[in-house]
């Protein structure tokens, strides 16, 4: 691609060279780093900015890549870009650099080395990068992945045996970046070690921080967890193991949507997942809608306001319609795609034509039925709860838990039937903890609460009532 | 069984924050989480924390690491 760039050459140093020298990463690379709503903008910024500074200095040489508000230096890897924004992770600017970096190289680019590929630095022995490059040369066992996989694999499972051996305490910024690189090349084919190497990679991040947020029993069980899934890979589960389910077409469907509520995942992502009900072949399908901006202001993106605005924005399928205006609807997805996980795409070749008003007392009955919490499997990625749609006539016993940091309640049916749930205490759940405080002794006669079951607890997502369905999480 | 849950993930948070090579008397913890577990006749919990043990005793630090993650795994399965 031919893009106006302002070279400014301190070392004099040759540019083919150079740019031989200069990482590409793929789309799917740099939004695994990040996420699609940061690539997007990161396109955007590129597209919308006239030219771009790139300065070449030092020894060895390094690029810096000059935006209106920062400058990013660009590393070998994503993990080793630096930005002068306040952002502490991976920001829009160091997605707009490697998209840049990656242009230039190939604009520069010497003729009949199109595919270059970096040696990698000499590492000190006693390094866990010397030992993964000891690991790679081990010989192939009894895989149903392709060979380059189980290198990957291998070359995981080493550095996170390293980690075990060393401890998390000893891990600085060297093992969260190696870690996030192992997560960017994996995301291609074995996406769910991908998710767990970035997961760890938070872990060490927020513990060296001294963040609240670090568990060092959370964060130990997931390096056990990734070496354990390694290790079942190896037989003839690796693709079912390894991989996210891919979107298929689903043809039409009658949706209701019965709300929706935020999540934060602990490697930073946050957004927001809608609850919809296929009318005909009568089963909840979910719909996830991620913060795009979390990762441009770290410090307040996942706040109240963030999740509220998400919900109003106007940007889902190919009409663009927003979670607050199909909430409570009856509407009709036309050519939509969903998982095995029932898991509906944001395919923008998906039209949403929204129809009338849900009428609560129309909610079908096998929905009102508490289902039983969902089974417990080791190397399942989550995506595995139960909902229903539970009458109730009134909200008892409503405790906040001061230890555990949760509001818990009990919802009572008309038939007396007693459920007990719980709301985590958080900023993003201020608002419906509010709400259910103010549900005590209230006559909530003819309303009903749409529940969450997951393998903890049962958790509430909206209250349905004759005015429509209340989203109290925002 | 009460006490079993909190013991283990003793074990396990200890292990993963000091390390396995660095675990000192952190192995104590290891050694009464293997008496709780014959004592309540979980004999593959027992195994583990045996097996890990003897790994880390005998400086077999990647085995324990093995060791360590299925001990993970057995943790989480039990506490569900």
């Amino acid at each position: 691609m031919d893009r106006n760039y302002i070279v400014i050459n301190k070392e004099n140093a040759n540019i083919q060279a150079i740019a031989a020298m200069l990482p590409r990463f793929s789309e799917e690379e740099l939004i695994a780093a990040s996420n699609k709503g940061t690539y997007k903008r990161a396109r955007k910024d590129i597209e919308s900015s006239g030219s771009l500074n790139i300065t070449f200095s030092g020894e060895p040489v390094k690029a810096v890549i000059t935006f209106s508000d920062c400058e990013v230096t660009a590393g070998k890897a994503l993990g080793e870009f630096m930005c002068t924004c306040p952002s502490k992770t991976v920001c829009r600017h160091i997605i707009s650099a490697a998209i840049v970096m990656g242009e230039f190289a190939a604009d520069n680019a010497p003729s009949g080395k199109e595919n270059i590929t970096q040696t990698p630095s000499k590492k000190e022995k006693t390094s866990p990068e010397a030992f993964l490059e000891e690991k790679k040369t081990e010989p192939k066992e009894d895989w149903s992945i392709n060979p380059e996989d189980v290198l990957y694999l291998k070359e995981v499972e080493a550095y996170v045996t390293v980690i075990l051996k060393k401890g998390l305490i000893n891990c600085g910024i060297s093992e969260q970046q190696s870690l996030m690189s192992l997560s960017l090349k994996g995301s291609g084919n074995c996406r769910r070690i991908s998710a767990l190497c970035r997961s760890a990679a938070a872990d060490i991040e927020s513990m060296n921080s001294r963040s609240s947020a670090f568990n060092p029993l959370s964060a130990s069980l997931k390096l056990g967890r990734i070496i354990n899934t390694v290790y079942a890979a190896s037989g003839d589960r690796g693709e079912r193991l390894l991989r996210s389910d891919d979107y298929t077409d689903q043809g039409n469907g009658k949706f209701i949507c019965l709300g929706a509520y935020p999540y934060r995942t602990s490697s930073g992502f946050a957004g927001i997942t809608a609850l919809l009900y296929e009318t005909e072949k009568k089963e909840f399908f979910t719909y996830g809608s991620g913060l795009s901006d979390i990762y441009d202001n770290t410090a307040d993106a996942a706040s109240k306001q963030s999740f509220k605005k998400q919900f109003r924005r106007n940007c889902h399928w190919q009409n663009e319609v927003s979670l607050e205006t199909i909430s409570g609807k009856i509407f009709q997805l036309i050519n939509y795609k969903a998982d095995s996980k029932k898991r509906i795409s944001s395919s923008k070749q998906t039209v949403c034509i929204i129809g009338c008003d849900l009428v609560p007392e129309n909610i079908s009955r096998e929905i009102s039925v508490l289902p039983s919490p969902p089974e417990y499997n080791y190397f399942s990625a989550g995506g595995s709860d139960s909902f229903c749609v539970y009458p109730i006539s009134r909200v008892d016993d409503i405790v906040f838990d001061t230890s555990q940091q949760v509001l818990k309640f009990t919802l009572v049916s008309p038939k007396e039937n007693a459920v007990r749930c719980e709301i985590i205490h958080s900023q993003v759940n201020d608002m419906a903890e509010r709400f259910i405080e103010l549900l005590a002794e209230k006559d909530m006669s003819e309303h009903f609460m749409v529940l969450r079951i997951t393998r903890k607890a049962n958790i509430p997502i909206s209250l349905m009532g004759k005015n429509g369905i209340n989203n109290f999480f925002f | 069984m009460n006490n079993f849950i909190p013991l283990m993930e003793q074990v396990i948070s200890d292990v993963g924050f000091t390390g396995i090579q660095n675990l000192g008397s952190g192995i104590a913890t290891v050694k009464k989480a293997a008496a709780v577990c014959a004592e309540l006749g979980m004999t593959t919990g027992e195994t583990l924390c045996n097996d890990f043990i003897s790994a880390v005793n005998g400086g077999e630090y990647d085995r324990a690491a093995i060791i360590f993650s299925r001990l993970c795994c057995y943790c989480e399965c039990i506490s569900g």
